[in-house]
């Protein structure tokens, strides 16, 4: 093989791994990689503060999840389904809402059902 | 980030994917389809736009069916070069349709071929008398290949015994202003003899010139980029815009 076909050939397979690691990313780059995008350890604090009627911590702690979330999204937007992207946003808004309202256990669904989406997402 | 760049970031993958795949696929895929690579075609182009444009499902299925896809007939190509048998099966075989200017209306039938498919596809042969045709042949990609009677072929030299040179194929040598070397190479021909001969003919500028192209008995056709037309041909019949 001459060492122009090895270039190429080797091009190739190097593209095809920039695709395929840009397309199944999604499972690592969703997970915390500075101290502010933990999404699961947010929704956890959350149901801790809502436990104990602690809504000012809630409160906050949302709005940090909120962030985390938006943080997280950016990165895993090549790899997910645009449509499991959008129903946890939806939920975080809800959660956000829920909160604020004081709104236990529509907080609480909201919570497991983004800790179940995230968790599903690629 | 917008929705645009990510459908751009997919657009880049499904892109260069189709383009390797296809590729791989050779001319099977560009000309001479068979129905079969005719509509692998069609649905490896639609995966790809899939995998460009639905953001609703995620890229990595869309290309894993592009791939699959790609392998099965890529893997189909292979067997059906190595096994005749399955070559039979996969792409079919010529089906003769006219035989010694008779029409075999059995194998007609056979491959759903009407009589007025024939017809129409005589006149694009630009045969518009059944009578003219010695052999009708329908190939596997669905074109008739036609072989007329002696008589309505045009007259050959060999035909009247008239001997002739022998007739190769033009080489490039120069194209928009570049030497083509390897060319050069080919036809045991120097850069300095081209460059002399050029310049005999009055081309000293290579940036001047469009094409330059050897025959097999050693003359040069070169094409300028500037044509000196005294009185162009104006193929517009009507005034309009250019």
């Amino acid at each position: 093989m001459t060492a122009n076909r090895i270039w190429i050939y080797g091009g190739i397979a190097l593209m095809f791994i920039v695709f395929l690691v840009a397309m199944t990313s999604g499972v690592v780059l969703k997970k915390p990689l500075t101290g502010k995008d933990n999404v699961l350890e947010q929704v956890q604090k959350i149901k801790q503060d809502i436990n104990n009627n602690h809504w000012d911590t809630a409160q906050n702690d949302a709005l940090k999840l909120n962030k985390a979330w938006h943080t997280v999204r950016t990165r895993i937007l090549i790899s997910s389904e645009k449509d499991d992207i959008k129903k946890i946003d939806e939920r975080v808004e809800s959660v956000m809402a829920d909160v604020e309202t004081k709104d236990k256990s529509s907080a609480f669904r909201q919570l497991n059902l983004i800790k179940d989406g995230f968790r599903e997402l690629e | 980030m917008p929705e645009s760049i990510i459908v751009i970031v997919r657009a880049i993958i499904s892109f260069f994917s189709l383009l390797v795949f296809t590729r791989l696929l050779g001319k099977q895929q560009i000309g001479q389809l068979s129905f079969f690579d005719y509509i692998t075609g069609i649905t490896i182009g639609s995966m790809a736009a899939s995998l460009t444009t639905d953001l609703s499902s995620r890229a990595i299925s869309h290309w894993w069916g592009l791939f699959t896809w790609t392998a099965f007939a890529f893997g189909l190509q292979i067997l059906t070069t190595k096994v005749r048998w399955w070559s039979k099966i996969i792409d079919g075989e010529p089906a003769v349709i006219v035989h010694n200017g008779m029409i075999l209306e059995r194998n007609m039938d056979r491959l759903n071929y009407k009589l007025s498919d024939l017809m129409e596809h005589l006149r694009e042969k630009n045969v518009f008398n059944i009578t003219d045709v010695e052999f009708a042949i329908l190939e596997t990609d669905g074109k008739l290949s036609v072989q007329k009677k002696s008589q309505y072929e045009p007259i050959t030299p060999n035909d009247l015994n008239i001997p002739t040179k022998y007739k190769g194929v033009q080489t490039e040598l120069i194209s928009e202003g570049v030497i083509l070397h390897q060319n050069l190479e080919q036809v045991h021909i120097t850069e300095e003899w081209l460059l002399s001969e050029l310049q005999k003919r009055g081309y000293p500028d290579l940036n001047k010139l469009n094409y330059v192209s050897l025959y097999t008995d050693g003359t040069l056709y070169i094409d300028t980029y500037e044509d000196h037309l005294v009185d162009e041909t104006n193929m517009s019949d009507y005034e309009g815009p250019n």
